[in-house]
C-alpha cells in the first residue's frame, strides 16, 4: 500500500466513523422499540382506567386490532391500536411510531370529525398536541384532557 | 390571422432546473438537520415539523419536488406552444408548418397540446414518437397536479425532477 493510499484508509475510517455518530448509528433500536411498546401499553392501560366507569356500564366496549408499523431503523412490527367503539361509532387510538420530530413516539385518536396527537416524552410522560402554531403546545394526558379530545374528534 | 400576443415571459427548463438545485440544497440541509435531532433525540423541534414522522418529513420536503416538476411541464408547454405558433404563422418551409397553420386556422388559440400538437409532432417526425410517449406519461401527473390532486392517481407518479428535466429536454430537442 502507498503512502497515498494509506491515507485515504485512514481518512474513510475517520471519515465514515463521525458519520456513524452523526447518524445514530449506535442507538439500540431494539431497546428503544421494547421501550415504546411498553409505553403504549401504559397508555392503553390508562385510557381503561379513565374509561372504566362508562365500559361498566355497559355504554362504551374497548377492543384492539394488531397493526403493523414500518419505520425506517426500526423495521416492521406488530403494535396493537386500542379501539372504542360506542353504538355503531368507533374511535381508534393509533400508534404511529418511535421516530417523530420533538417527542420520543406517537399515537394518534382517529374519530369520524378529527384526529388528534398524542406524544410522549422521556419519563412516559404523555401529552395531548392542542396547538402546532405560533407555538406547539401540549397538555398533559388526564381524564379531562382525554374527555376533550374525545368529544372533539367523535360525531356531537 | 389573429396572432396570439406573446408576453415573452416564459421560463426556460434550465432556469427552473437552477432554481431547483438552489432550493434543493437549502432544503436537504434543513432535512438533515432534523433528522439529525430526531435521532439524537433532541425534543426542541420547529413547530411546523412536532410530531412528524421521518416519513412525513419526507413528504414534506418532497413538495419542493412535484412542485418543481409542475414547473419543468409548464414550461415545457410554453416552450412548444411558442414554436407552434410560430410555425403555423409563418405556414411554410415544412410539412409541419403547413399542419399547424391548417390547425391554428381551424381551432385558434383553443389547440391543444396533446391531441393537437403533440399528435401532429408524432406523424410528421418518427424520431420524436419515443420522446412524445414519455412526454405523455409526464403529462398525466401534470394535470394530477395542476388539478389538486383530489383524485387517486393510476399512473405512475414517482418522477423525480431529474427525469421530468430530461423527458421534456429530449422531446424539445427531438422537435427542433
Amino acid at each position: 500500500m502507498t503512502n497515498g493510499e494509506k491515507v485515504a484508509e485512514s481518512t474513510a475510517r475517520e471519515f465514515f466513523h463521525a458519520k456513524k455518530r452523526k447518524s445514530g448509528g449506535d442507538i439500540d433500536w431494539q431497546a428503544r422499540k421494547a421501550a415504546w411498546v411498553a409505553s403504549v401499553e401504559a397508555l392503553f392501560e390508562t385510557i381503561r382506567q379513565f374509561l372504566a366507569a362508562p365500559v361498566k356500564a355497559g355504554d362504551l366496549t374497548i377492543s384492539r386490532s394488531p397493526k403493523t408499523v414500518v419505520e425506517e431503523y426500526v423495521g416492521r412490527y406488530e403494535i396493537d391500536e386500542l379501539v372504542l367503539q360506542v353504538g355503531n361509532e368507533r374511535a381508534v387510538f393509533s400508534p404511529k411510531g418511535i421516530n417523530v420530530v420533538g417527542a420520543s413516539g406517537r399515537v394518534d385518536l382517529i374519530g369520524e370529525r378529527g384526529e388528534r396527537t398524542l406524544v410522549v416524552r422521556p419519563g412516559n410522560r404523555w401529552g395531548i398536541v392542542v396547538s402546532r402554531s405560533p407555538d406547539v403546545k401540549v397538555i398533559p394526558f388526564d381524564r379531562v384532557s382525554l374527555l376533550e379530545s374525545l368529544k372533539d374528534v367523535m360525531r356531537p | 390571422m389573429k396572432r396570439v400576443s406573446l408576453s415573452g415571459l416564459e421560463k426556460s427548463l434550465s432556469t427552473v432546473w437552477k432554481w431547483y438545485v438552489y432550493q434543493s440544497e437549502l432544503s436537504l440541509s434543513a432535512k438533515s438537520r432534523i433528522r439529525q435531532q430526531l435521532l439524537a433525540g433532541s425534543l426542541a423541534a420547529d413547530p411546523v415539523f412536532f410530531g412528524m414522522t421521518l416519513e412525513e418529513v419526507d413528504d414534506f420536503f418532497r413538495e419542493l419536488d412535484l412542485l418543481t416538476i409542475l414547473d419543468l411541464l409548464a414550461a415545457a408547454e410554453a416552450a412548444i406552444r411558442v414554436d407552434f405558433l410560430n410555425r403555423a404563422y409563418q405556414g411554410r418551409g415544412s410539412s409541419v408548418a403547413v399542419d399547424f397553420r391548417k390547425l391554428y386556422k381551424k381551432q385558434g388559440p383553443r389547440v391543444r397540446l396533446d391531441e393537437h400538437i403533440l399528435e401532429t409532432w408524432t406523424k410528421h417526425r418518427r424520431a420524436a414518437r419515443s420522446a412524445v410517449s414519455d412526454f405523455r406519461g409526464a403529462l398525466k401527473l401534470r394535470h394530477w397536479l395542476a388539478h389538486g390532486r383530489y383524485w387517486t392517481p393510476k399512473f405512475r407518479i414517482n418522477y423525480s425532477p431529474g427525469d421530468v428535466f430530461d423527458i421534456a429536454s429530449n422531446l424539445l430537442a427531438a422537435i427542433d
